[in-house]
């Protein structure tokens, strides 16, 4: 995005090429670059995150910064896009500040490339948590997650999956409790005493009795509520930058800007099962085929499992730090 | 320079500084609200002389608490559990609970959820003089908030937050009193959680903080006699456990949930109302509800469900061709045969012989009525399946002599007996006391606290008596509370509204300072009169008219201008808002606004300066406006007539003074608007007054009654008013369109 000259250019891939490639920051071909996460930023929000990679050590500035928030609302299943059971709508913006050179048009069309990849992934309906229905047939949770792009310094992609996971991770969904009234068909009951149909009522094999849920309660109102349903289950996206030859990982902008392919996998890992490949995508002007695509797959799976189980260990971290020690903490004040 | 330091407030404290609850809207939105919770070491115990507390709260509980209970010799306040405030509010708010109470924020908050009218009762409480209430804000205090474990219940974690409050009072109140070098450390007062809540009073104990129940707590003080009957039949419930309630067969189906109840109404299955009693027919009652034109219909006890008049009910409609028509035949409680009155004995009326005769008896006598009735009569019907919101209040009752068990006057046997209201729309309700004897033959307030499946009546609660039946001052009393008449005295709030200078007030001398004067016309050497009822104290109009020299007639109503006095949202205001009117007895007036108002300052008595509001028309000797205008003014009336007073100075040829005149010109003018109106359609719905006379001014006793003589005075009056009515009207329609209220009747074409 920031403009490179050719040789500038041309002098990245070079070094990059040479034995032993060399990097700007010194940084192997695949080493990341610092990366640092918080949840529950958002305190109004369902749930959130904010992941930083590459940021400066001393004064926090530099590198990519992403900020994701997910957002729960009540929805009527059948008007509009309400669907039964839910469902997940994930929105990307940037701030300007983050490409202070795309014009307004361009940024647009930037946001509207990042959503999409972002939406083919998390809204897919095989991933879709299951406790986001409320009420069978009438009522479910829209989960609206958006992420905020606040500055690019290199690797957008694996920053705002790993946001996205995080706010995802961190989502509660507050426990509803449906209510119904149950109408009885055919008799009403006569308010003659003699007969016994009182005893009929109430019973559980009364088939003429039909369930109608109209409408449903918070049944604790102080309770964050649960997590979301398969929260394993959210990928991670991991960016090989192709250089014939080689690949590297969490490329600077002007690294990007020297490759003329990058790979997008987004994989996540059941702990019991073997490892699940979400999704993949090409971008850039170059060419690949199959065969190196599926060596490529190989070791992005290598490199994702070592994200994932990085980004794993820090969320739970997160979730203790923020509950159980906070509540300590308070208690020996 | 002041120094300002921001405490900042990191987002790992979220825990403890922010408070998050959900929310669920009218429109079924769900909302996240989260509330900012800043704790602090400042808030008082409100302990007098606290040592520990800043000096500059004002404190209300006494140093040493009350040392007059059994249990606690060494002084004692009370810290009562939400589910005392819940069940028992009639035992907090008599006059012989006299502890120093505690009251907490948990607590105030959870009875706020739980029932709005206690809520209000509750705020009542802790802001009248004579009551020794402290309100302990404990979530806001640092020692005392908690936060929320995992997996906790919101109760659990409410009931954790009140026994730490409880502990914390306990430990304060060393500090509170400290020990005096060379005196015997003296005996710390405690402070005391009352709670009906068992697995509380447990958990209490275990942490060594003092605990008690209701009833034990009541039977240690002093004047326990009284106070034990105030107790709600909730409260007997572990006392008592011996009746065996499980073996006793259900009268009535059980409530469905409130949320089904909620859902079916929203669903269009079940219908809202308001429960109306039939008053000649005690095992009939109906609920209009918007979604048919005639009132569902209930009949007989079983489909009425435990409904009481006033009621919010929720009702399900039968199927259509079980639809019945109502009676017209009355049954009558209490005149039941012998054989059920005699059985129907407070104490074992579940004993199912009884039951079956008693149900036979009322089946019958439904049957009876309704298989006779024309289909045509018919109505919807159905039965209730849950109440919304009970809206119980204190019932003047008598009791029931003959359900008595022992009437020897000094048994002070604990008895169950009837209690029958005086509104025939209320059923009669079981209570237990051990002052029945006494009570019989006395107007009674009781009131409801539950009714159960398995009772065929509604428990309830003595209150306190109002005297002999049939005296004046019980019947009067009674008649106040059936009709809901607010006739206490009005509280310091509402007097400190009134001007300071009491009964000296007077409008100052004119002069631009005063701010009386302001926009004000000065009146003051009008020939203005009032013409009012006899021994009429509270004058609010007064009238005059005089002849211009261009031959037109001013005439002028002035009203006492009460708005100089009464500022809007004043606790003066909203108390008179919610009085609505000056309620009338034969002896006696409740008045709307205080006496000083109502009869003083807001009275425009004769020869004095009064503040007014005045209409004032030119008209034509014909009675056609010319003008119209309206100003806020200062008057002096001249005189205070009463309707015959004003009628013999009127017909008295020999009076030709200007106020006679005056009484004259506005007595000619009366008869033509009258004309003109009646000429316009007007109806006259007015209805015979009767004047009730007394013994004598001393006695008060009310010897006869007479319908009062019409005087053509009174249609003076009365004219004129309408007229300043309607001119009024115009011009505020004419002023404000959009938000005047004006009732326009359809134009018929003739």
């Amino acid at each position: 995005m920031a403009s490179t000259s050719k040789a500038e250019k041309a002098y990245i891939q070079s070094s990059l090429l040479s034995d032993p490639p060399l990097r700007a920051d010194g940084r192997g071909l695949i080493d990341f670059r610092t990366i640092a996460l918080e949840s529950g930023i958002a305190p109004i929000a369902n749930g959130s995150a904010r992941v930083s990679i590459g940021r400066n050590a001393q004064d926090g500035g530099g590198g990519t910064e992403v900020v994701a928030a997910a957002k729960l609302e009540v929805e009527s299943v059948g008007d509009g896009e309400g669907v039964d059971g839910g469902r997940v709508a994930c929105s990307v913006s940037c701030s300007p500040t983050a490409y202070p050179l795309l014009s307004p048009n361009a940024l647009d069309d930037l946001q509207h490339d990042m959503t999409s990849v972002l939406n083919a992934t998390l809204s897919h309906p095989t991933i879709r948590p299951t406790n986001l229905g409320i009420i069978p047939g009438m009522k479910s949770w829209l989960l609206n997650l958006d992420i905020i792009v606040f500055s690019d310094a290199g690797n957008i992609f694996d920053a705002i999956f790993m946001a996205a996971r995080a706010a995802l991770w961190d989502t509660k969904v507050p426990i509803t409790k449906s209510v119904q009234y149950r109408a009885k068909k055919g008799e009403t009951q006569a308010m003659d005493v003699d007969t016994d149909e009182t005893a009929l009522v109430g019973s559980a094999l009364d088939t003429r009795q039909t369930i109608q849920v109209a409408d449903f309660e918070l049944p604790d109102y102080w309770d964050e509520g649960v997590p979301l349903d398969g929260r394993q289950a959210w990928p991670v996206c991991l960016t090989l930058n192709l250089l014939p030859t080689l690949h590297f990982l969490d490329a600077t902008l002007q690294e990007e800007a020297s490759v003329p392919l990058k790979l997008l996998v987004f994989y996540s890992f059941p702990s019991d099962a073997t490892p699940l490949l979400r999704g993949m995508r090409l971008l850039g002007t170059g060419a690949s085929d199959l065969t190196q695509v599926k060596s490529l797959l190989k070791d992005g799976e290598k490199y994702a499992r070592n994200v994932w189980v990085a980004l794993e260990g820090k969320l739970k971290d997160e979730d203790f730090r923020r509950n159980q020690k906070a509540r300590e903490r308070f208690l020996n004040r | 320079m002041p120094e300002i330091t921001i405490l900042k407030r990191p987002r790992d404290e979220a825990v403890i500084t922010q408070r998050m609850f959900f929310k669920k809207t009218a429109r079924g939105k769900v909302i996240k609200v989260l509330r900012e919770r800043y704790l602090r070491d400042d808030i008082s115990c409100g302990v007098n002389g606290c040592k520990a507390c800043s000096a500059t709260a004002q404190t209300v509980l006494s140093h040493s608490g009350d040392t007059t209970h059994k249990e606690f010799p060494t002084g004692h306040y009370i810290l009562p559990d939400t589910n005392v405030f819940l069940a028992q509010m009639d035992l907090i708010e008599s006059n012989y609970f006299t502890p120093p109470i505690i009251i907490l924020q948990t607590v105030m908050e959870e009875v706020r959820h739980r029932s709005l009218p206690l809520y209000s009762r509750l705020k009542a409480l802790t802001t009248t003089d004579e009551r020794k209430v402290w309100v302990f804000y404990n979530e806001f205090r640092s020692e005392t908030a908690i936060v929320r474990e995992d997996d906790e219940t919101p109760n659990d974690r409410n009931d954790r937050g009140i026994r730490k409050a409880a502990e914390w009072y306990n430990a304060h109140l060393t500090l509170a009193h400290p020990p005096i070098r060379g005196q015997p450390n003296v005996a710390l007062p405690k402070v005391v959680l009352i709670t009906d809540d068992f697995a509380n009073r447990q958990k209490a104990e275990k942490e060594k903080i003092p605990c008690i129940s209701v009833r034990n707590y009541v039977d240690g003080m002093k004047n326990s006699d009284q106070l034990l009957d105030l107790l709600s039949a909730t409260g007997s419930d572990e006392v008592e456990p011996t009746r065996a309630v499980a073996g006793r067969t259900a009268l009535y189906d059980d409530y469905l949930p409130m949320s089904t109840l909620v859902a079916g109404v929203k669903a269009g299955q079940l219908h809202q109302g308001h429960f109306n009693a039939n008053q000649y027919n005690y095992l009939e009652g109906n609920v209009p509800v918007p979604a048919f034109t005639k009132p569902v219909l209930l009949v007989g006890r079983e489909n009425m469900n435990r409904a009481v008049q006033g009621d919010v009910v929720v009702v399900e409609v039968f199927n259509e061709r079980e639809w019945k028509a109502p009676t017209d035949e009355v049954i009558d409680q209490e005149g039941k045969p012998s054989y059920d009155t005699k059985n129907d004995d407070a104490e074992d009326s579940e004993e199912e012989g009884d039951d079956l005769m008693v149900h036979e008896h009322e089946s019958k006598a439904l049957r009876a009525e309704h298989t006779k009735k024309a289909p045509a009569e018919k109505q919807p019907t159905g039965r209730v399946v849950g109440i919304i919101k009970r809206n119980w209040r204190a019932y003047v009752c008598h009791i029931d002599s003959t359900s008595l068990t022992s009437s020897n006057a000094t048994s002070l046997g604990l008895q169950t007996v009837f209690a029958t209201p005086v509104s025939r729309l209320l059923p009669r309700i079981r209570l237990r006391t051990r002052q029945a004897p006494s009570l019989v033959g006395n107007k009674i307030l009781v009131t409801i606290d539950r009714w159960e499946i398995t009772s065929r009546y509604p428990e309830g609660h003595f209150v306190r008596t109002l005297g002999k039946a049939e005296s004046k001052e019980a019947e009067q009393e009674s008649l106040l509370l059936e009709f809901e008449v607010p006739y206490r005295p009005f509280g310091k709030a509402i007097l400190d509204c009134l001007p300071p200078e009491g009964e000296q007030w007077v409008v100052p001398p004119k002069s631009a300072a005063y701010p009386e004067w302001r926009d004000r016309a000065d009146l003051r050497d009008l020939i203005i009169c009032s013409i009012d009822p006899p021994g009429c104290q509270d004058i609010d109009d007064a009238l005059h008219a005089r002849r211009l020299t261009n031959g037109n007639i001013e005439a002028g109503v002035h009203i006492a201008d009460v708005s100089h006095f009464v500022h809007p949202e004043t606790a003066m205001d909203n108390e008179a808002a919610a009085r609505g009117s000056t309620v009338y007895l034969v002896d006696k007036r409740i008045d709307m606004l205080p006496a000083l108002l109502g009869t003083n300052l807001c009275s425009l008595r004769p020869h004095v300066e009064r503040l007014a509001f005045s209409v004032i028309w030119e008209m034509t000797v014909d009675a056609e406006i010319v003008d119209v205008r309206f100003t806020k003014s200062v008057i002096a009336s001249k005189a205070a007539f009463e309707y015959g007073e004003a009628q013999l100075r009127k017909d008295d040829p020999k009076l030709n003074d200007n106020l006679t005149q005056s009484i004259r010109l506005l007595n000619s003018l009366a008869q033509k608007l009258k004309a003109k109106r009646m000429a316009a359609g007007a109806l006259n719905l007015a209805s015979p007054e009767v004047k009730i006379h007394l013994d004598s001014s001393e006695s008060s006793d009310p010897v006869d009654v007479e319908q009062k003589a019409l005087h053509e005075t009174n249609s003076l009056v009365e004219e004129f008013m309408l007229l300043a009515n309607t001119s009024v009207a115009k011009k505020t329609q004419e002023s404000f369109p959009q938000t005047s209220t004006a009732s326009a009747a359809p134009t018929y074409k003739l």
